[in-house]
């Protein structure tokens, strides 16, 4: 019990609350947890479906679905957002987001990191925000740790990977670290991008959901809200349509939630899509603005030891020594990205193999030996959200300008760590897969072309598009989470950071969300 | 006020960057050859679900030299997996799709003076690559478009993870009804 799945609802439905939380990802399972366990009747609307491994999550004596089967397939279909396939305006940057009950957690990696307390520092001074200092979220961070059993990688999660990215790292003199992992009794099958059949990755589905669940919340799976409706100017409805799990189609019923409070939680693609669809006040104009989402570089190499990249952990040891931009008499010169291991099954990484034929074939018959690195860029420009007539969320990311030379830096260091770990053959993730064959091949990566169809840049960690700040002429939601022009509405998505975060975000998600639900019980929920 | 659009000028996703002129002369390359076979090889009688047939034939021609040298039977499964999928999507993806691979169909008749699907394995590859590499960002964009596609469902087959050393997962397959 705890779930409710769209097969179960054979009419309308109306509920009530006294809050109704939307998504069900890091950012709505979170608060939805916070606010069941203060007392709170909570409803948490999720348009994806509910998919189990080995063990019912929610009553752990109980076997599972076996839903999580560690296909690529099968999983891109049923956790990941238009199932994999979802890409920005110009097909450039693959979007990458969760939809599923637990949302992106359950394809997450599950690297935990604090918010680093520069960029805590830089929204208390330049976007005024108030009560998410270091300090403030200490507590928030240390409690979440402690619930996800957080803790540095131990050498048994090292794949050939894992090994190669840090010799390549020391050998240059960069910075690297053991990465922070939310795990208990991982058993290095090597499926988290495939929801982890065995529970041991602590995701939304095995955490948060069920506490919330046990503390009274009440689940909905296959249902999307379609609107978030007013009265006297106070956010208290959503509405969403029932889906057919099968076809991702609306069934035709319907369910109203009627709630004292919404909890917008619908991730960082989906909550200003949703704002825009409901037709929300934008006085400000700025709902939809400010996208960041990381978008990537990748690059590989092949190694005469077998790498297997596919099993154990995707990253255990991380390189945070390019995690702020470097400028040089006021021009960027270097930096401004995490840089990481890469782990992708064998269709997805098939998919991004350069070649064709029997090259193509012959970079897969070596896949065992083959290396990935990859880094995440925090955003040095940001992009936007226009909806469409028909609904249709699209996403313009700016690869061109201040991100373009982020990104070219990027690749570059993503090679310069294969070369360094003493790959034999370096080349990058670009459909030339351009050949960087030793150091001085480096500078060959500012030539290569950016345009639609060279190169992806995949996009992990959207947010920004409902911006929170103090003020209403720049900003959509006040330190609060409550939405500047309509009482009643709180974001707990990363959609309120007002930049990228230059980290992996789960955790800041989490503290946040803590903090906005731990004001709305001080203040009675109003 | 409310605003609907936060920036109602912005264009659509797409695969292909089509401007006028493309859509020009990709409509009367289409027309031309209209008239020519549209049977599927391979698994002749199975009508493609999301795609035209003669769609589903250049795609299945696509993934026959794309991932090596398949045989039609098994450059067909790949096809029609990639059509199975294509039906869970809104019309959108199946338009790019379409015409990223009619596209690719045609543009052979301006370069190598016959359609894609009616040229011989090695000029199929040849061409591709070429498409891969073009300094025309609709050529490269359709190119990649499909390989996507094409590469993704050909290695989520059980029976080509031997040739790659891939020892398949650890739990039994669901049942592909998602609801279980
Ligand atoms: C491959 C990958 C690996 C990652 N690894 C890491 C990592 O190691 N560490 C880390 O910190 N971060 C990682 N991230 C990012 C992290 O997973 C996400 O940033 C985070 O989980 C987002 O949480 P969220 O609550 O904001 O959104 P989501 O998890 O996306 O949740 C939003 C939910 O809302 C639902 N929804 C949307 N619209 C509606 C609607 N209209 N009605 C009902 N429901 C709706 C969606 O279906 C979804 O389930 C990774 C991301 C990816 C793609």
């Amino acid at each position: 019990m705890g779930i409710i799945e769209g097969n179960e609802l054979h009419g309308d439905h109306t509920e009530t609350a006294d809050v109704v939380v939307i998504g069900s990802g890091i950012g709505g399972a979170t608060a939805a947890m916070v606010l069941a366990e203060a007392g709170k009747r909570v409803i948490v609307l999720e348009q994806g479906g509910y998919y189990t491994g080995l063990v019912d999550p929610i009553d752990p004596s109980r076997p599972g679905r076996g839903t999580l089967d560690q296909r690529e397939d099968d999983m891109f279909a049923r956790i990941d957002g238009e199932r994999g396939l979802a890409t920005s305006t110009d097909g450039r940057v693959p979007l990458s987001f969760g939809r599923c009950v637990g949302g992106a957690s359950v394809h997450y990696w599950a690297d935990s990191y604090r918010a680093p307390a520069d960029r805590l520092a830089q929204w208390e001074r330049e976007h005024g925000l108030e009560g998410f200092g270091s300090d403030d979220l200490a507590p928030y961070f240390a409690r979440y740790e402690a619930d996800l059993g957080v803790h540095p990688a131990p050498d048994e999660y090292f794949n050939g990977c894992n090994r190669v990215f840090r010799r390549g790292v020391e050998a240059l003199g960069w910075q690297g670290d053991r990465v922070p992992q939310a795990r208990r009794g991982c058993v290095k099958s090597g499926y988290c991008m495939q929801g982890c059949a065995y529970n041991a990755k602590q995701s939304m589905l095995v955490t948060y959901l069920p506490r919330a669940i046990r503390a009274g919340a009440m689940v909905f799976a296959d249902c999307r809200v379609e609107a978030i409706a007013l009265a006297g100017g106070r956010a208290c409805v959503a509405r969403a349509a029932v889906l057919n799990r099968d076809t991702g189609e609306p069934t035709g019923r319907v369910l109203h939630v009627k709630a004292g409070a919404v909890v917008l939680a619908a991730g960082g693609y989906g909550s200003a899509a949703l704002w825009v669809r409901s037709g929300l006040p934008n006085t400000a104009g700025m709902v939809g603005r400010n996208l960041t989402c990381n978008p990537c570089a990748m690059a590989f190499g092949y190694f005469a030891e077998d790498i297997v990249m596919w099993r154990n952990i995707p990253a255990a040891f991380g390189c945070l020594h390019w995690r702020l931009r470097r400028y040089e008499g006021g021009r960027y010169r270097e930096g401004g990205y995490l840089l990481m291991p890469n782990q992708l099954g064998p269709a997805t990484l098939a998919a991004l193999l350069p070649g064709a034929g029997a090259d193509h074939r012959d970079r897969m018959a070596r896949m065992a030996n083959l290396a990935g690195t990859i880094a995440w860029i925090d955003d040095a420009d940001t992009g936007r959200l226009a909806v469409g007539s028909a609904g249709r969320a699209q996403y313009r990311v700016p690869i061109e300008g201040a991100n373009e030379a982020v990104l070219r830096d990027a690749f570059e260091k993503c090679a310069h760590v294969l070369l360094a770990a003493g790959a034999t053959e370096v080349f990058l993730a670009d459909t030339a897969g351009t050949r960087i064959r030793d150091e001085r091949d480096l500078g060959r990566i500012h030539r290569i072309s950016f345009g639609p169809g060279a190169v992806s840049f995949p996009a992990p960690h959207p947010g920004g598009m409902l911006r929170m700040g103090p003020d209403r002429r720049s900003s959509v939601v006040s330190c609060s989470g409550e939405a500047h022009e309509i009482p009643g509405l709180y974001v707990t998505d990363p959609s309120l950071f007002p930049t990228a975060l230059s980290v992996d975000p789960s955790e800041t998600i989490a503290a946040f969300s803590m903090v906005i639900a731990d004001g709305m019980l001080a203040r009675g929920l109003g | 006020m409310v605003e609907r659009e936060a920036e109602p000028a912005m264009t659509r996703r797409t695969f292909l960057r089509r401007g006028a002129a493309t859509a020009v002369v990709f409509g009367a390359l289409r027309t031309t050859a209209a008239a020519r076979s549209d049977e599927v090889d391979g698994e002749p009688g199975s009508a493609p679900q999301a795609l035209s047939r003669r769609a589903f034939k250049v795609l299945a021609a696509v993934a026959a030299v794309l991932v090596g040298d398949l045989d039609a039977a098994a450059a067909a499964r790949v096809a029609r997996r990639i059509d199975a999928e294509l039906t869970c999507h809104g019309d959108w993806l199946r338009r790019d799709v379409t015409d990223a691979l009619l596209l690719i169909e045609y543009l052979a008749v301006v370069t190598r003076g016959r359609a894609f699907s009616r040229l011989a394995a090695e000029d199929r590859r040849t061409r591709l690559l070429a498409m891969s590499t073009s300094r025309f960002a609709l050529s490269r964009a359709a190119f990649q478009g499909i390989k996507v596609l094409v590469c993704f469902f050909y290695y989520t087959c059980d029976e080509t993870w031997p040739q790659i050393g891939y020892d398949g997962p650890w739990v039994a397959r669901a049942k592909p009804a998602s609801v279980a």
